[in-house]
């Protein structure tokens, strides 16, 4: 993920909505698709990325620069994710496991064994992953947004990885057979 | 060392730590002989792969609620920039998509709905897109994954890591990674490295390995060129990689498939041939060992409609019969045309200006004030009056290793430069700088002036002679806006010397000719073939006698570049039967009454009719092309 343009953030912490929309359309792919790999609900996702992007603008004045911006953002989606999911407990207990449809899809088959993989580790393994191997955050900025230490981390990324690979296999094995 | 712990330091250097020296060293040595940990690591680049580039899911166009309750929860005397409006904020992208080039998809949903497979945008819009931001572009700095299939049966996937650097003007960097488990260390990674600063490059890499030899007898050697062009030659090898201008600026061999988004960013996919994409594979040429490519494979590219970056490109093996024979003559095994051979995927990129350290290079050749220059050199270089935009950015006199003096005048913006040489002295019997005989003479203004393409790592370049002075331009833009800026040249460029047209050796006399010249002079009659592809154009004439026997060679040269398919030359002489066979393999073409012979190892259709022996070279060409212009001459004959 990258940064915005510090001129931009600059002039979007002086409240110029002209510059926060800039980085709306930077991170806002982003922000949809972790918020529905944590929340697994299309339109909950929606409403935490609305949210997130309204909590970021209230609080970006505090944002000091002492760690990239796209963690600092992805933390505070983690948080409005958590947020939602504790709300939905405390509603009727509701459990839809919707993928995102699917827009120009190659190979349906093969995103949706990944997505299963995916969801099939714990919310502690799955979390690392997606911010390293798909958002390309380094260990210190996923630790940073998952506070957590960095060689809680690295363990959490290497479990996450061979529970995977173990679960592409057997898939692959079934098939086979 | 266990499998665990050598699992998770694959999996710490997957993700770009840095292992301490010992601690590699024993995960490989494990690795070697591990079938578990080799699987691991095999699974988990495959993984890589799979998350990294699967295909753009469905993204909701959340800008319009986000911005609204934004701008309420904002008390008016802090904000500024305006209420934002659904078309203002679609300005931006609009502006930079130009020409509507996916508007289509925005009138549908927006860029960010992805899946638009409504295609507004033409291979033409998207030329003028990347000519505008190559103008704009100042830094770029990005990260790309590569996978490669297919270098051998040892090693069946490679995983590479490159980063690229450029700040305008004229500088770049690309760093090539290899991340690859090999099987064991008699095979050296394909770690590359590629400076340029100015008229300075340096490379470095592992020594090529022949294809004919297997990777691990390659001796791990390094090597390391460094190297200063006065002519921008190597400027254009890695530029592509932060806009494709090279590639995409011309419209010819490109089909504009449809938009979409890919990694998050409204996209356009592009298809052409893996020869007419080749400036985005510039680590291929770096040195190092990989493997073999087909020139006729697809690449499907995906470029950003934004800043017209690219985004991602795969190639694919082409389903082309002729492949079949590539493949039995370099004794490699059938690939299917569904399964990529390359991907090239950028991870991260931004626009921040790279720091001048990043670019450091001995040796590139002092910059001076243009007044100093004319002090130096004793003659004040000649300037063009437009320059279309472009400023002056570099001014230099570096030395012509013959004793006399030549300056370098560079104008750039972003990407987009021009190089303007001069030397008063001047007397190889060619056209000044890298341009060749067999030239094509065009009209600037007044006089004439000698162009010829774009072709590998050279820009498009003109040539002009005066009885004074001698010029060379070399630049990305355009032909008819390079013809512009010679024209605006203080000088009328005069034909090339006769002496320099003539040539003579032993019983042989060549000479460079009109094609009104040729034809008023030669025993056979021929002319400009009627069936020629589209943008070729008659470059030059030659004509020879050889112990008393007459030939004519016509070149025809594309108008812009010579990616993806060189020179068509087409040879007449006096014979009564073709000459031997070139080459065991060889096919018979019916060309109306006559039959010809067809040598694709050398793209070549030749035949004997009425006493004259005709052949039409056409590398990169395909045969049903070549047969039809051979047809046309034939008609005409």
């Amino acid at each position: 993920m990258q940064d915005p343009d510090p001129r931009v953030l600059a002039r979007a912490r002086a409240g110029d909505l002209t510059a926060f929309e800039d980085i709306v359309r930077l991170y806002q792919a982003d922000v949809f698709r972790f918020a529905w790999h944590l929340v697994r609900d299309r339109s909950t996702a929606e409403d935490v990325t609305q949210e997130a992007f309204i909590r970021a603008f209230r609080f970006l004045r505090s944002y000091r620069g002492d760690s990239p911006f796209s963690s600092w953002i992805m933390r505070i989606v983690r948080n409005c994710a958590m947020d939602a999911l504790r709300r939905q407990k405390s509603q009727v207990a509701r459990h839809r496991d919707e993928r995102p449809r699917a827009g120009s899809v190659a190979d349906p088959v093969a995103r949706a064994e990944l997505d299963a993989a995916l969801h099939a580790i714990t919310p502690d393994h799955r979390e690392p992953f997606l911010l390293i191997e798909v958002f390309g955050l380094s260990y210190a900025e996923a630790a940073d947004v998952l506070g957590i230490r960095v060689g809680t981390v690295k363990s959490r990324m290497h479990r996450a990885r061979q529970a995977l690979c173990r679960a592409l296999a057997d898939d692959d094995a079934q098939e086979a057979r | 060392m266990n499998c665990e712990r050598a699992q998770a330091a694959i999996s710490e250097r997957m993700d770009g730590e840095r292992l301490p020296g010992r601690v590699a060293a024993a995960v490989d040595a494990h690795a070697v002989g591990c079938t578990s940990c080799r699987a691991f690591a095999e699974r988990a680049a495959e993984l890589r792969s799979a998350v990294r580039i699967r295909p753009a899911e469905r993204i909701p166009d959340l800008m319009e609620p986000i911005m609204a309750q934004v701008a309420r929860s904002t008390p008016p005397g802090r904000r500024f920039g305006g209420r934002p409006d659904r078309e203002r904020w679609l300005r931006p992208i609009a502006a930079a998509l130009l020409v509507g080039v996916v508007a289509g998809s925005v009138i549908v949903g927006g860029p960010w709905q992805s899946g638009g497979t409504r295609t507004t945008a033409t291979a033409v819009d998207v030329g003028r897109g990347v000519r505008a931001a190559a103008r704009h572009v100042e830094a770029y700095h990005a990260v790309f994954a590569i996978t490669e299939r297919g270098l051998s049966i040892d090693v069946p996937t490679r995983s590479l890591e490159a980063q690229l650097w450029f700040s305008a003007p004229g500088r770049y960097r690309l760093d090539v990674r290899d991340t690859t488990s090999y099987p064991s260390e008699a095979w050296t990674p394909t770690d590359l490295t590629y400076v340029q600063d100015g008229d300075a490059t340096l490379r470095s890499g592992p020594s090529g390995c022949p294809s004919s030899l297997p990777p691990t007898r390659c001796p791990p050697t390094r090597t390391v060129t460094q190297e200063r062009s006065p002519y921008a030659g190597a400027a254009t090898s890695v530029a592509d990689l932060v806009v494709p201008l090279d590639v995409l600026a011309n419209p010819r061999g490109l089909a504009v498939e449809r938009t979409g988004t890919v990694l998050g960013r409204p996209a356009v996919l592009v298809r052409m041939s893996f020869a007419r994409a080749a400036p985005l594979f510039p680590f291929l040429q770096l040195g190092g060992t990989w493997r073999p490519f087909y020139e006729g494979d697809r690449v499907e590219l995906w470029v950003d409609a934004a800043d017209w970056s690219p985004l991602r490109w795969t190639v694919y093996p082409s389903q082309d019969a002729t492949r079949a024979a590539w493949e039995m003559r370099f004794g490699r095994p059938s690939e299917s045309p569904a399964i990529p051979i390359l991907d090239v995927i950028a991870t991260q990129s931004d626009h921040l200006r790279p720091t001048a350290d990043r670019f450091a290079l001995a040796g590139a050749a002092p910059q001076v004030p243009l007044d100093d220059l004319a002090a130096r050199l004793g003659f004040h270089p000649v300037t063009p009056a437009a320059t279309n935009e472009l400023v002056l950015t570099g001014a230099a006199a570096p030395p012509t290793g013959r004793g006399s003096l030549q300056s370098v005048l560079t104008y750039s913006s972003g990407l987009t430069y021009l190089r303007v040489g001069e030397r008063h002295r001047w007397t190889s019997p060619q056209p000044f700088g890298p341009v060749s005989a067999d030239a094509e003479q065009v009209q600037v203004g007044e006089g004439v002036a000698y162009y010829e393409p774009a072709a590998g790592d050279l820009g498009r370049r003109l040539s002009i002679h005066t009885s004074d002075t001698n010029i060379y331009l070399e630049t990305n833009l355009p032909r008819d806006q390079l013809l512009a800026v010679a024209a605006s040249l203080p000088l009328t460029g005069t034909e090339l010397p006769v002496a320099w047209r003539v040539q003579h050796g032993g019983d042989a006399r060549t000479e460079l000719l009109t094609l009104a010249q040729a034809k008023a002079g030669t025993s056979f009659g021929f002319d400009v073939p009627g069936t020629l592809p589209g943008g070729y154009v008659l470059a030059s004439v030659q004509r020879a006698v050889v112990r008393g026997v007459q030939s004519v060679t016509l070149d025809l040269r594309q108008r812009d570049s010579d990616l993806g398919a060189g020179p068509i030359r087409i040879h007449l002489e006096a014979a009564d039967a073709l000459p031997p066979a070139a080459s065991a393999h060889q096919i018979t073409v019916p060309l109306g009454a006559v039959e010809a012979r067809w040598i694709p190892a050398q793209a070549r259709l030749e035949w004997v009719a009425d006493g004259i022996y005709r052949s039409v070279d056409g590398p990169g060409i395909d045969l049903g092309t070549l047969a039809a212009v051979a047809s046309s001459i034939e008609a005409s004959a």
